[in-house]
C-alpha cells in the first residue's frame, strides 16, 4: 500500500477520522485472522480460549497519508459495540495497532523476536493519545517512554474509524523506526474487539507484512 | 483492713461534683478500704528510637514501600466513642493529616500462664481516621433555618451561636429556673478527661437537670443491685482464660467485646468448655462447645431449673452459701418475710436478721447485716454455723409463736414446685436433658463464670434473669473466684478524676463522714455516702423523666403496657415513688423542660418510640442544642449544632473498663477540622457566654437546684474553678489531664504529658470506689483481676440489708409482684396480639450510632439497615432474602431489608442496634414500634439496697421482645 | 513450579476468628484507600457456607488440575461489590426533611463483599456457619504467574511473595481469570491488576502484615514456612493442624487454616447429638480436602490431652501466650521506625 504524500495537509485534518481527506484517499481492505492459540505464551490463556474463536474482526480498511512530517494511518472496521473501557471487568477497551518492522527479518507472526523487533503504534478506546512499543516476541512488549503517538477515533453506527499517527522522524532510538518520504517498508495491523474479551495476544491480525511505500 | 495512715482528711479527697454526672465521673475518694496494693510503677520499656534509612530499591515495588511512610506517630484512642473496650492506638500522621492508625500493642501478660492482651482494637477503631474526615462530620456551627428535622441550616459564627444559646438558657432560667435546662450525655458517652469535664462543669455551674441515663439505656443491672447492693462485676478479660466453664448468657462478646474475645477462645485450648445460651446461633456461638437455645426471655426459668438440679443432686457448695448468701437466714412461715429483731423485741430493729446456729441450736444474729450494731461491716461467721435448712418455732415479742425456716428452704420448695427441668422445659422449649447437662457441667467445673454483659439488662424481666444467674454462681461457689462468677462490667477508678468536675463536698458533709472514714470505709459506707452526696444536684432518671415530661405517659399508661402480674398500674407506682421521694424528678412535675442540650448522644435514635418524644417533648423546648462531631438523627431535629473536634484532634482520657489494666490516653495528632472546637473549649465558651449575657442583661438571681437562688454571672468562675482553668487556651486540656494523673496513685502519679506520650498507662494499684467505679477487689499487677474478693476473701459485708448476696427481697412491692424470690415471669408483651418479637443487641459494625452511617463500614454490610429472620417466618409471608419488609404494630413501623438466616430462632426478628433513623424510609427508625414498657417496681426505695441514687436503682429501658408483625413491602 | 529460596506463609485459626473484619479494614487503610482501589478488599472475610467474595468464587475455575492450567471466569466488579457512595448531603442539608433517607447513590445494590454475612446453611437449630478470612495465597505454584503472558507477576525469590509489577502489567486480567481463589482486583483508574502484597514493605522492616498484627482475635500466625522454631512449621508441618484451602485448585497455597468446629448438634430430643458434627464433614472436606478432616482429628486429640490435664505444645502455640510469638520473628513495632 501507499502512504499518500499531501505536503499541504495539516495535522489537524489528518487527525480527524471523519474528515473528507480520509474519504478521498485510496483505501485497502486487509483480511485479519485470529492469533493462533499455540502462539499464546501462557498455558492459562491457551486453556481458557481453547475451542473459542478469536480474532473477531475479519476485515479492516486501511489508508495512510503523510505530509512530510507526520505519518497517519486510518483504520476502519465494523464493530457492533463500542467498548471504551473495562466495564465490569468482563470486557476490554477496543484497540488497534500498526506494526512496522525494525529489521528485515522481523517476523510479524511471532510479534518479533529478540534482535528482530517490531515497532508498534497503539490506539486504545477511551484513552487520549496512544503509545509506541517495541515487540520482541509474544508478551514482550516494552513501552517506549517518549510520547510520540497521536490517535483519534470515532465510533458511528457500528463502525470504528481510527487514526494513528506519528512524526516520521523522532529522536534517535533503536526501538523505533525512522521514516522518510520515499521510503519503502512494511506494515501490519492488529485489532482487538474488547467487548469479546480480546486483549493481549487474543486479537485479529494481518498475518503477513503488507508492503508500505511512503510517497516521496 | 483499714489503712490508718491514709485517714487524713483533705478537701481534695472529698471533691464531689454537685451534679450526678459530675459525681459519677469524679471518683469519690474517701478512705481506702484496704491497704493500697503495690505502688511501684510498672512502665513499658521506652520504644527504641531506631533510625531506619529507607533502602533505595529503585524498582517497581517501591510504590508500595513509599506508601508505607509517615511523618510522626502520636498515641490516640476513641475517647467518646462509648465503646466498652479501651484500646490504645498509634496514630500515623503524614503531611498534616491522619493517614491511618494501628494498635499500640504494648500490653503485658498479667501472669506467665495467661495470654497477654495484645493487640486489642477492632475494625471501627481501625478506620476512625476515615470517619473523622467523612461526609457526616460537621465542621462549622449551624443554625436551623427550616422546620426541625427539615435539614435546612445556616452556617453561623461561634459568637452568634454562643450568644443565642446563652440567651435561650437565661430565658429559661428566668421563666422557670435552671432545672428546666436539660443536659444529657447519654450514659457513658464520656471520657475520663477534658472531653467530658467541660460539659459536667457547665451543667453543674448552671445547675441544669442532668439526665441519668444509666438505666435509661438499659444498662443498669437491677438484678445485681437487688442481690448485691452494687452492680459492678467484672475483672480483666485475661481472667476469663482461667475459667473452666465459660457461659455466655445473653451477651454476644464476639461482636461486642472484639478485643477481649480471644481469651474465651484460648481458654478452650487449655481445656475450658465454652457454652452459649441464646435463642439464635449468634457470632459468639460459632466456636462454642455447647449451645443452649431457649425461647427468648425464658432465661430465668432455665437458670432456676439448673439451680434445682444442683440442689437436688447435692452439687452445691454449702460452706459458700452459708457464709456468702442470705439462703440460711430465717424466714417467718406466716408472712414469708425475714425474721427481724423488731419481731422478737419491741422497738427492735427491722434490719437485724437471724440464722439458726447449728452449734448452739439457737438463733444467732446475722453478722454484717445492716442492723448488726457495728454498721454491717463484716460477714465473717465466727463461731456461728448457720443451718441451711430449719424447721423451728420462735416466740415473738407479743408472745405469739411462729414457725421459721430459711430462704434456702423457701427457695428449694419453690424450685421443686415450679422449676424442675421438666417444668422448665415447657417454658424454655429446651430438652430437660439439655438443662441437666448444663447444670451438671456448670456444677462440676472447678471454676465457672457467666458472661452476661449489658445485654442482660435490656429485657423487661432482666433482673429476674440476673438473680437466677447469680444464684447459680453462688450455689456453685464461683462468685468472687478467679475465672468465676457473674460478669457484667466494671470500671477502674482514678482518684484524680475528682478534678474533672471541680466542685467539692461541704465541710459539714465531710464531718459527717469522719467517723466512718476513720474506721475505714466499707462498701456499705461508700454506698451510704453516694446516696447522700449523689443527691446534691438535679438528676432525673430517664424513664420516669420521659413519663413525666417526655410525652410518654399516654403510651405507658395504655392497658396493654401494664404488667398484669402487678396489682397496680405504672401510674400508681410512679406517684407513690415520687411522693415517697424514692426517685427524684427534675424539673418538678409542674414545670416543663425548656432547653435541651445533648452531647454525643442521640436520644431520638435511642429512646423508645421516639415519635412520642417528638410529639410530646420537642414542642415544649424553646431551644435544642446538639454538640457533636458528626451529624445524627437527633442533631437533625436540633436548633443549633456545635461542631466538636474529632478524637484525634484533641487530648483526652478514655474511660477505663476493667477488661484491660491500663488507662488509655489520646494525644492531639492534628488540629481540629474547620471551625470545630474541643468539647472542653466549647463548653467553656458556653459557660462564659452565659456569664457575660447574664451580666449584660442584668440578671442577678435565678432559681437553680430546688429553687435555690443562683447567680448566673458566676457561671464561668465556677466552670473554671475561679480561673484555675482557661478553656480557650489550647494547652488547657493537658493541664487538666496533668492534674488528673498526678493525683492518681493507681496510675503512678505521672504527669499528664507522660500519660499522653504513653498512650496506655498501666495500673499499679487500686483506687477507692466511686459512684460507678468499683470492682471490690484490689488490683495486683502480677495477677489477673476478678471482682468481689473483698467479700469472699476478706469477709467484708455486701452492701445489702442482709450483708450478703441476697436472693430474697421482702420489700412490699416485690412481695406483691411475686418476685421476692427469683422466679420466671412472662413480660407484658407475652399477651400481645402481634406474633413476632424484635430482638437484637449491640452489633459488630458500630459503636451505638457512630460508624453506623460510615461509608466504609456500610460497604461491608448491605449499605442499609437489615433485619434477620428465619425462613419459617419468611415463607408464609412471601418474604425472600433481600426483600424489603414493613415491621409494624399499633405504635409505630419501619421498613427494612430482610436477611434470611437459619441461625435465627423462628419467631424472632433480629435487628441489631443503633441504625440512625435517617437510614430508614421516612426516617422511621427501628425504635418506632418499640414501646419498651418498664418495670414499675424498680422505682422502689426505702429498703436497704433498693433505693435510687444517681446511676443506681432506676427503671430501665427494656426494648427487647417488642411485639410486631412483618409484611413484605 | 516457580522457585523461591524461602517462603513466607500464614496460618489462620478459624476457631478464633470473630468475623470482625479488622483485618480487612487494616488492609484497606494500609493499601487500598487511593484512587482506583476504593472497591478493593485485598483481604476479605466471608461467612461460610456462602457465596463469598467475589460472588460464587468457588465455582469460577482457574488453577491447575494435574498440572494443567484450567479455564477460569473473570470476576466482575459487581461480583466483588462496588464502592457504594451515599447521599449524605441530600439527607443532612438539602432541606428535604424525611423525604430523603440515607441510601446508596445509583442502582440499589444487590451484592457486596460481605453481603451474606451470618447467613450460613442448615436448618434451625442445626444451622452452621463460620468466618473465612481470605487474602492472596502467595502460592508455591501461582496460577496468576503462569497465566500472565507479559511476565508481569513475579514470585520473589527471597520470600516467595507474589507481586504484580504494575509497570509491566497491561491490564489483560488473565491473572484474574486464572487465580482459582479470585483474589486479584482490577484498578480501573490505573488500568492494572492489583492484589495483596503480603505487606512486603512491612516485612522488609521486620513488621508483621497489617492483617496479622492488627487481628484482635489473634487468628493469624506468620513466618517462614521452614522456620522450625516458628509457628507455621509447628502448625502446618509438625502438628498438622493447619491445611490449605481448596488444595484441589493445584496452586499450593501458602496460607493455611485450622479448620473450624461448631457447637455440638442438637438431636431430635433437644439434647446434644454427638453422632455427627454440626459442621458436616463433607463441607470441611469440600473446603480443605481429606487433610482438613485429619487436621480436625489432630486438633481434637490435642484438646483431649489438655482436658485430661496434660500439656499440648500445639495448643500452646494456638493460645499464643505471648502475642509476638505469633509472627515468626516479624514482631517489630512499626511505631518505632523513624523514616529519614
Amino acid at each position: 500500500m501507499q502512504a499518500v504524500y499531501h505536503p499541504d495537509i495539516d495535522a489537524q485534518r489528518m487527525m480527524s477520522p471523519g474528515s473528507d481527506l480520509w474519504q478521498s484517499v485510496k483505501r485497502q481492505i486487509l483480511h485479519l485472522t485470529g492469533t493462533p492459540l499455540e502462539m499464546q505464551p501462557s498455558p492459562f490463556v491457551q486453556a481458557n480460549w481453547k475451542g473459542k474463536s478469536t480474532g473477531m474482526v475479519g476485515d479492516v480498511s486501511i489508508a495512510a497519508v503523510h505530509n512530510g512530517q507526520l505519518l497517519a494511518f486510518h483504520l476502519s472496521w465494523l464493530d457492533a459495540n463500542s467498548n471504551p473501557d473495562h466495564g465490569d471487568n468482563s470486557s476490554f477497551p477496543d484497540a488497534a495497532a500498526i506494526a512496522l518492522p525494525l529489521h528485515e527479518n522481523s517476523y510479524l507472526g511471532t510479534m518479533g523476536a529478540p534482535g528482530a523487533g517490531i515497532n508498534a503504534w497503539y490506539w486504545r478506546a477511551g484513552i487520549e493519545g496512544g503509545k509506541q512499543v517495541l515487540l520482541e516476541g509474544p508478551g514482550s512488549s516494552n513501552t517506549i517512554e517518549q510520547e510520540q503517538i497521536s490517535t483519534a477515533s470515532v465510533w458511528v453506527e457500528g463502525s470504528w474509524s481510527v487514526v494513528i499517527a506519528r512524526p516520521m522522524q523522532v529522536p534517535d532510538n533503536s526501538a523505533v523506526l525512522q521514516l522518510a518520504p520515499g521510503m519503502n517498508t512494511a506494515v501490519g495491523v492488529a485489532i482487538w474487539e474488547g467487548g469479546r474479551g480480546e486483549r493481549g495476544g487474543i486479537k485479529a491480525y494481518s498475518k503477513d507484512w503488507i508492503e508500505l511505500m511512503l510517497e516521496g | 483492713m483499714t489503712d490508718k495512715n491514709s485517714a487524713t482528711v483533705s478537701r481534695r479527697t472529698f471533691l464531689l461534683g454537685a451534679g450526678g454526672v459530675g459525681v459519677a465521673a469524679a471518683g469519690l475518694s474517701l478512705y481506702r478500704l484496704k491497704t493500697r496494693q503495690p505502688t511501684g510503677r510498672v512502665l513499658p520499656e521506652p520504644p527504641p528510637k531506631s533510625q531506619i534509612k529507607q533502602i533505595a530499591y529503585g524498582d517497581h515495588a517501591d510504590i508500595y514501600r513509599e506508601q508505607w511512610t509517615w511523618d510522626k506517630v502520636v498515641k490516640g484512642t476513641h475517647t467518646r466513642a462509648n465503646c466498652i473496650s479501651a484500646c490504645s492506638w498509634d496514630v500515623y500522621v503524614k503531611e498534616g493529616i491522619v493517614w491511618r492508625e494501628e494498635q499500640d500493642a504494648v500490653y503485658r501478660q498479667s501472669r506467665p500462664d495467661t495470654p497477654d492482651f495484645n493487640p486489642r482494637g477492632c475494625q471501627k477503631g481501625a478506620c476512625y481516621s476515615d470517619l473523622q474526615a467523612s461526609e457526616s462530620r460537621v465542621t462549622h456551627p449551624l443554625k436551623r433555618v427550616g422546620e426541625r428535622g427539615e435539614g435546612k441550616w445556616k452556617r453561623i459564627s461561634w459568637d452568634q451561636a454562643l450568644e443565642e444559646i446563652a440567651d435561650k438558657m437565661i430565658d429559661a432560667a428566668i421563666e422557670q429556673g435552671t432545672e428546666t435546662i436539660i443536659f444529657d450525655n447519654g450514659t457513658t458517652n464520656a471520657g475520663f478527661g477534658p472531653e467530658t469535664a467541660g460539659e459536667i462543669r457547665f451543667a453543674n455551674a448552671i445547675e441544669a437537670t442532668q439526665i441519668d441515663s444509666w438505666a435509661g439505656v438499659g444498662d443498669l443491672p437491677m438484678g445485681a443491685i437487688q442481690t448485691w447492693g452494687m452492680y459492678n462485676c467484672e475483672g480483666t478479660s485475661d481472667d476469663w482464660f482461667r475459667s473452666d466453664y465459660i457461659v455466655i448468657w445473653v451477651g454476644n462478646p464476639s461482636i461486642t467485646r472484639i478485643p477481649e474475645m480471644h481469651f474465651m477462645h484460648e481458654a478452650r485450648y487449655r481445656g475450658a468448655k465454652l457454652v452459649v445460651i441464646a435463642p439464635d446461633m449468634n457470632a459468639s456461638t460459632l466456636h462454642a462447645d455447647l449451645w443452649i437455645n431457649p425461647k427468648p426471655e425464658t432465661d430465668a426459668a432455665l437458670g432456676l431449673a439448673a439451680a434445682h438440679y444442683i440442689i437436688e443432686n447435692n452439687l452445691y457448695e454449702a460452706d459458700y452459701i452459708r457464709e456468702q448468701t442470705d439462703l440460711p437466714i430465717l424466714v417467718r412461715k406466716d408472712t414469708d418475710k425475714f425474721l427481724r429483731e423488731a419481731d422478737l423485741a419491741r422497738g427492735g430493729a427491722d434490719n437485724l436478721f437471724y440464722f439458726w446456729d447449728e452449734n448452739t441450736n439457737k438463733v444467732a444474729e446475722v453478722p454484717g447485716c445492716e442492723g448488726d450494731g457495728s454498721g454491717g461491716r463484716s460477714l465473717a461467721l465466727g463461731k456461728i454455723n448457720p443451718a441451711l435448712s430449719v424447721d423451728q418455732t420462735i416466740t415473738l415479742a407479743d408472745g405469739s409463736q411462729v414457725g421459721v425456716y430459711t430462704v434456702f428452704d423457701r427457695l428449694r420448695s419453690m424450685l421443686d414446685e415450679q422449676y424442675t427441668p421438666d417444668k422448665a422445659a415447657e417454658i424454655t422449649g429446651l430438652s430437660p436433658k439439655l438443662i441437666r447437662r448444663f447444670a451438671e457441667g456448670l456444677a462440676k467445673a472447678p471454676t465457672a463464670m457467666i458472661f452476661a454483659s449489658w445485654g442482660a439488662c435490656k429485657h423487661y424481666h432482666s433482673d429476674l434473669f440476673q438473680r437466677a444467674m447469680i444464684l447459680l454462681m453462688n450455689l456453685t461457689g464461683n462468685q468472687g473466684k478467679p475465672g468465676g462468677g457473674m460478669r457484667i462490667a466494671a470500671w477502674w477508678n482514678m482518684e484524680g478524676l475528682d478534678n474533672m468536675a471541680g466542685h467539692g463536698m461541704s465541710t459539714m458533709d465531710m464531718l459527717k463522714l469522719m467517723p466512718k472514714a476513720i474506721r475505714g470505709m466499707t462498701p456499705r459506707d461508700y454506698e451510704d455516702a453516694f446516696r447522700i452526696y449523689g443527691g446534691n444536684g438535679p438528676n432525673s432518671p430517664l424513664m420516669p423523666f420521659l413519663y413525666v415530661h417526655g410525652g410518654y405517659k399516654e403510651l405507658w399508661d395504655r392497658e396493654d403496657m401494664q404488667d398484669d402480674t402487678l396489682p397496680k398500674g405504672v401510674a400508681d407506682y410512679v406517684r407513690q415513688s415520687l411522693d415517697n421521694n424514692w426517685v427524684s424528678m427534675h424539673p418538678a412535675q409542674d414545670r416543663h423542660p425548656q432547653v435541651f442540650i445533648f452531647t454525643g448522644c442521640n436520644p431520638l435514635r435511642r429512646w423508645p418510640a421516639p415519635q412520642y418524644a417528638l410529639k410530646g417533648l420537642w414542642p415544649k423546648l424553646d431551644c435544642v442544642v446538639s454538640v457533636n462531631f458528626r451529624m445524627s438523627t437527633s442533631s437533625l431535629y436540633a436548633d443549633y449544632f456545635l461542631p466538636i473536634a474529632g478524637y484525634y484532634e484533641k487530648h483526652g482520657i478514655k474511660y477505663g473498663q476493667t477488661y484491660v489494666p491500663y488507662i488509655c490516653t489520646s494525644d492531639k495528632a492534628v488540629e481540629p477540622l474547620g471551625e470545630s472546637k474541643t468539647d472542653w473549649e466549647a463548653f467553656g465558651l458556653i459557660s462564659r457566654a452565659i456569664a457575660e449575657r447574664a451580666k449584660a442583661r442584668g440578671v442577678t438571681s435565678v432559681r437553680g437546684f430546688k429553687d435555690r437562688s443562683l447567680d448566673l454571672r458566676e457561671t464561668y468562675n465556677k466552670h473554671t474553678s475561679n480561673g484555675d482553668y482557661d478553656p480557650t487556651d489550647p494547652e488547657d486540656p493537658v493541664k487538666l489531664i496533668d492534674t488528673i494523673f498526678r493525683n492518681s496513685p493507681n496510675c503512678g502519679n505521672i504527669s499528664g504529658q507522660e500519660a499522653l506520650e504513653m498512650g496506655a498507662v498501666p495500673l499499679t494499684g487500686s483506687a477507692p470506689p466511686s459512684l460507678i467505679y468499683q470492682t471490690s477487689s484490689d488490683y495486683d499487677p502480677n495477677d489477673t483481676h476478678w471482682p468481689h474478693r473483698w467479700f469472699v476473701e476478706d469477709k467484708v459485708a455486701w452492701p445489702t440489708i442482709t450483708g450478703r448476696q441476697q436472693f430474697m427481697l421482702d420489700h412490699p412491692w416485690y412481695i406483691e409482684a411475686g418476685e421476692d424470690l427469683p422466679v420466671h415471669k412472662d413480660p407484658p408483651h407475652a399477651r400481645s396480639k402481634y406474633p413476632l418479637r424484635i430482638n437484637g443487641g449491640h452489633n459488630r459494625w458500630s459503636i451505638h450510632a457512630i460508624w453506623r452511617d460510615h461509608k466504609l463500614m456500610l460497604r461491608l454490610q448491605r449499605g442499609q439497615p437489615v433485619c434477620i429472620m428465619n425462613s419459617a417466618d419468611c415463607e408464609p409471608r412471601g418474604i425472600s432474602n433481600g426483600d424489603m419488609a414493613r415491621i409494624y404494630n399499633d405504635i409505630g413501623e419501619f421498613e427494612v431489608m430482610v436477611k434470611v438466616a437459619p441461625a435465627t430462632q423462628p419467631g424472632e426478628v433480629i435487628i441489631y442496634h443503633a441504625w440512625e433513623s435517617y437510614q430508614f424510609k421516612g426516617w422511621k427508625g427501628q425504635q418506632e414500634p418499640v414501646a419498651a414498657p418498664w418495670k414499675a417496681i424498680h422505682m422502689a426505695g426505702g429498703y436497704g439496697q433498693l433505693h435510687y441514687r444517681v446511676y443506681y436503682g432506676a427503671p430501665g429501658h427494656a426494648p427487647r421482645g417488642a411485639p410486631i408483625e412483618v409484611e413484605r413491602v | 513450579m516457580t522457585g523461591a529460596k524461602r517462603q513466607m506463609a500464614m496460618v489462620m485459626d478459624l476457631n478464633k476468628c470473630l468475623g470482625c473484619h479488622t483485618c480487612s479494614v487494616a488492609c484497606k487503610t494500609q493499601w487500598t484507600k487511593t484512587q482506583g482501589r476504593e472497591a478493593m478488599w485485598w483481604n476479605t472475610v466471608n461467612t461460610m457456607p456462602g457465596e463469598g467474595t467475589p460472588r460464587g468464587w468457588e465455582s469460577m475455575g482457574g488453577g491447575f488440575h494435574d498440572a494443567a492450567a484450567q479455564p477460569g471466569e473473570m470476576p466482575t466488579t459487581g461480583g466483588f461489590g462496588e464502592a457504594w457512595e451515599f447521599n449524605y448531603d441530600q439527607v443532612f442539608s438539602e432541606g428535604k426533611g424525611q423525604e430523603e433517607h440515607l441510601q446508596v447513590v445509583g442502582d440499589a445494590p444487590d451484592w457486596g463483599p460481605n453481603w451474606d454475612e451470618d447467613e450460613g446453611a442448615g436448618d434451625y437449630p442445626n444451622s452452621y456457619h463460620f468466618y473465612l478470612p481470605r487474602l492472596c495465597n502467595h502460592c508455591t505454584h501461582p496460577a496468576c504467574v503462569a497465566a500472565c503472558p507479559r511476565k508481569a507477576i513475579e514470585k520473589r525469590e527471597s520470600d516467595g511473595i507474589v507481586v504484580i509489577n504494575e509497570e509491566r502489567c497491561n491490564g489483560y486480567r488473565f491473572c484474574m481469570e486464572a487465580c482459582p481463589y479470585k483474589k486479584i482486583y482490577f484498578n480501573h483508574a490505573k488500568q492494572v491488576s492489583q492484589k495483596c502484597i503480603f505487606c512486603y514493605p512491612r516485612l522488609e522492616q521486620g513488621v508483621a502484615t497489617a492483617c496479622s498484627r492488627q487481628c484482635p482475635g489473634r487468628v493469624r500466625f506468620l513466618g517462614y514456612a521452614d522456620d522450625e522454631d516458628g509457628p507455621i512449621y509447628k502448625l502446618v508441618t509438625q502438628y498438622k493442624l493447619a491445611v490449605p484451602l481448596h488444595p484441589e485448585y493445584g496452586t499450593q497455597p501458602n496460607v493455611f487454616y485450622v479448620p473450624p468446629t461448631g457447637p455440638m448438634r442438637l438431636g431430635e430430643d433437644g439434647d446434644v447429638d454427638e453422632s455427627q458434627p454440626r459442621i458436616p464433614d463433607k463441607y470441611i472436606e469440600h473446603l480443605f480436602g481429606e487433610a482438613g478432616l485429619q487436621a480436625l482429628k489432630n486438633l481434637e486429640r490435642e484438646k483431649q490431652i489438655v482436658q485430661g490435664g496434660g500439656k499440648s505444645e500445639a495448643l500452646d502455640v494456638l493460645i499464643a501466650y505471648k502475642w509476638e510469638d505469633m509472627f515468626g520473628g516479624f514482631d517489630r513495632n512499626p511505631a518505632t521506625i523513624k523514616w529519614v
